[in-house]
């Protein structure tokens, strides 16, 4: 909560963008405003899974890996915007986030389906495959 | 939910100045009552930068954080002594402050998050908003970024509580940190000095001990005024017995700073001047309401003088669409709970017809110091003022708690006192208690208290065993007897 302390993870957060975005095209990042989340997530192409996290969340922490490995499986088919809602509290706020971990399916800006709280990888795999189905339609 | 209209010719039926404890009671109940609300909450950052969310002085940087600091301590405390009840504790046990810090942050962090969450369920606006009086109904909100906002509002409620206040010292706004800086602290606090021995010095200078840093307590003229003399006494001595140190009738002149980065204390004490290297100085000599921020004139408020307070007639300040509650209040308890309570009983009165006014009288509250020090009611020299000595009992006793022997824990400052009239049924006046979770002891004693609690009641209560809380029910020795309170030992 020092100043200087924020400064430093913002500067995390920017060497962390940079890598990701290198590294797997965008498939998986961490949204930064408002501006990044409209561009990225309601107007992507891709169907995108929204993790709104929190930094202080146990169990936010334990979902992530396993998110991810399920996104990953699925090679640029579809997205994973991570938002922590600490930072993004509007957005948060606009989709009624009330207990974190939850995750968001979307598709085309709409909202496809929502699940609250640790997952274990057969529920992730069964959300996100729910997901890419909604896009086949 | 339908969205909420504010009845008449402004913008809100209630605005609310600040985001603590007892601005959100009220403004929850109020819309609960079907008003339109708006809760302005700006933290200016300390001296020291810091700054904070949502949720005042209670959740951020009062009690919480210094309940869960107090509980590590007393974790720390519990690992030595399970070794005595056959746990096998390594002796290499040591202590990270920043994982605590980053512990007791995240829970805070989780604490703003859930009234965020609160205010949007319950329709009231948030406005992140230093709020500046223009006129009786209208507030300015004053944005970080420079924007504002001009809010009217039919009824206003001032609950802006304070902030620590500097004492004047060259050095010391420089170099000291306060409680609004300690339970954020990026690096371990060290050998610390606490100026200042009120509740919120002692309790950090407790911690901190038991944490394993050197810590020193500098006290001007009394420690913990206001509290019961005798059980003082008793903190002070656990205090000292745990290592921490008293330097009393001392007052700090300079701080400066060292080449090797130390902080130079230089107070004045006995008429010479005294020194000492530190690594860390917390100043606790009191805090300072946020009256002036608010520009009061404007709205034609008056402040009381001395305290810089709101003196209030049932929460209504001199102005009759102004409340206030908390902190900012002339000679009222600083206390969150006591904020909420008048908060809630002021929307029911001004929304709901409620009749019912805030009763600050028996209030029980607790000092977290390392042997906790918990009391409701009068202390015996309010006592002794108020009646006069002939006119009333003190009983007390010197008690051991069962879970002490063991791990040969002292006890020689588990004490008690039950203040009565000394007329039948001994009316009970005030009830003290110093020992572990004495918070916790002397809450459910309070509701008996605010019921007309007599001796009798308590001498024909049966106590639950082995508990330290019973004692109040076995206590029979009155100190006008001169008897010996403390109890029967089989060795020691």
């Amino acid at each position: 909560m020092f100043s200087n302390f924020k400064k430093t993870t913002m500067v995390a957060k920017i060497i962390k963008r940079t890598l990701i975005t290198t590294n797997s095209k965008q498939r998986i990042f961490k949204v930064q405003d408002q501006e990044d989340f409209n561009k990225h997530v309601l107007n992507s192409k891709e169907p995108v899974v929204i993790d709104f996290f929190a930094t202080w969340c146990g169990p936010c922490k334990v979902l992530l890996p396993r998110l991810e490995k399920v996104i990953e499986e699925y090679n640029g088919e579809i997205n994973l915007a991570k938002v922590d809602i600490d930072d993004n509290v509007d957005i948060a706020m606009d989709y009624g986030i009330t207990v974190v971990p939850e995750l968001i399916a979307m598709k085309n800006g709409k909202v496809q389906g929502k699940i609250i709280g640790l997952q274990d990888e057969d529920k992730l795999k069964t959300f996100v495959s729910k997901l890419v189905e909604a896009k086949t339609e | 939910m339908a969205p909420i209209v504010s009845s008449g010719q402004y913008d809100y039926d209630l605005l609310v100045i600040g985001g603590g404890s007892g601005g959100l009671a009220c403004a929850k109940e109020a819309t609960g009552f079907g008003k339109k609300v708006v809760v302005l909450d700006f933290v200016i950052p300390s001296e020291r930068g810091t700054t904070w969310g949502i949720g005042g002085t209670c959740v951020n940087v009062g009690c919480i954080p210094k309940k869960l600091m107090h509980q590590a301590a007393l974790l720390g405390e519990s690992l030595h002594e399970a070794r005595s009840y056959g746990w096998n504790v390594p002796n290499s046990i040591s202590f990270n402050w920043e994982s605590l810090v980053e512990a007791v942050q995240n829970h805070i962090k989780s604490v703003n998050w859930v009234t965020r969450v609160q205010l949007r369920d319950k329709n009231i606006e948030y406005v992140n908003g230093h709020g500046v009086f223009e006129d009786a109904h209208t507030v300015v909100a004053k944005m970080k970024n420079g924007k504002e906002r001009r809010i009217t509002a039919k009824d206003i409620l001032i609950a802006v509580g304070g902030r620590p206040h500097y004492p004047d010292f060259p050095g010391c706004k420089e170099y000291c940190i306060t409680s609004d800086d300690i339970f954020s602290l990026s690096t371990p606090p060290g050998n610390t000095l606490v100026i200042g021995a009120g509740y919120i010095g002692l309790e950090c200078a407790g911690f901190l001990r038991g944490l394993g840093y050197e810590a020193t307590v500098m006290v001007r003229s009394v420690i913990l005024r206001g509290f019961d003399r005798d059980m003082v006494n008793l903190v002070q001595a656990e205090m000292e017995e745990k290592g921490v140190k008293f330097l009393i009738g001392k007052t700090p002149t300079k701080v400066s700073k060292q080449p090797n980065g130390k902080l130079l204390v230089e107070w004045l004490g006995n008429k010479v001047i005294e020194q000492g290297e530190f690594d860390t100085v917390l100043v606790a000599t009191g805090r300072k309401a946020l009256s002036k921020e608010l520009n009061p004139l404007a709205a034609g408020l008056e402040v009381h003088p001395e305290s810089g307070k709101f003196t209030v007639n049932a929460e209504q300040t001199n102005v009759p669409n102004i409340y206030a509650v908390g902190d900012v209040l002339h000679e009222r308890p600083e206390l969150t709970p006591v904020a909420i309570q008048a908060g809630k009983l002021l929307a029911a009165r001004l929304y709901n017809g409620g009749k019912e006014h805030m009763d600050y009288d028996n209030v029980a509250t607790t000092v977290f110091s390392p042997l906790e020090y918990g009391c409701v009611g009068l202390t015996e020299d309010e006592a002794i003022n108020r009646f006069t000595e002939d006119k009333i009992e003190v009983y007390h006793a010197y008690y051991k708690p069962t879970e002490f022997f063991i791990p040969q824990k002292n006890v020689k400052n588990c004490y008690l006192k039950v203040i009565t009239l000394l007329e039948a049924p001994q009316k009970v006046l005030g009830m003290h208690f110093i020992g572990p979770q004495a918070g916790e002891v002397i809450q459910g004693y309070a509701a008996a208290l605010k019921s007309g609690l007599t001796f009798e009641h308590l001498k024909n209560t049966v106590g639950i065993h082995p508990t330290i809380s019973e004692e109040f029910t076995r206590v029979g020795i009155t100190k006008r007897s001169g008897e010996d309170p403390t109890p029967q030992s089989c060795c020691s």
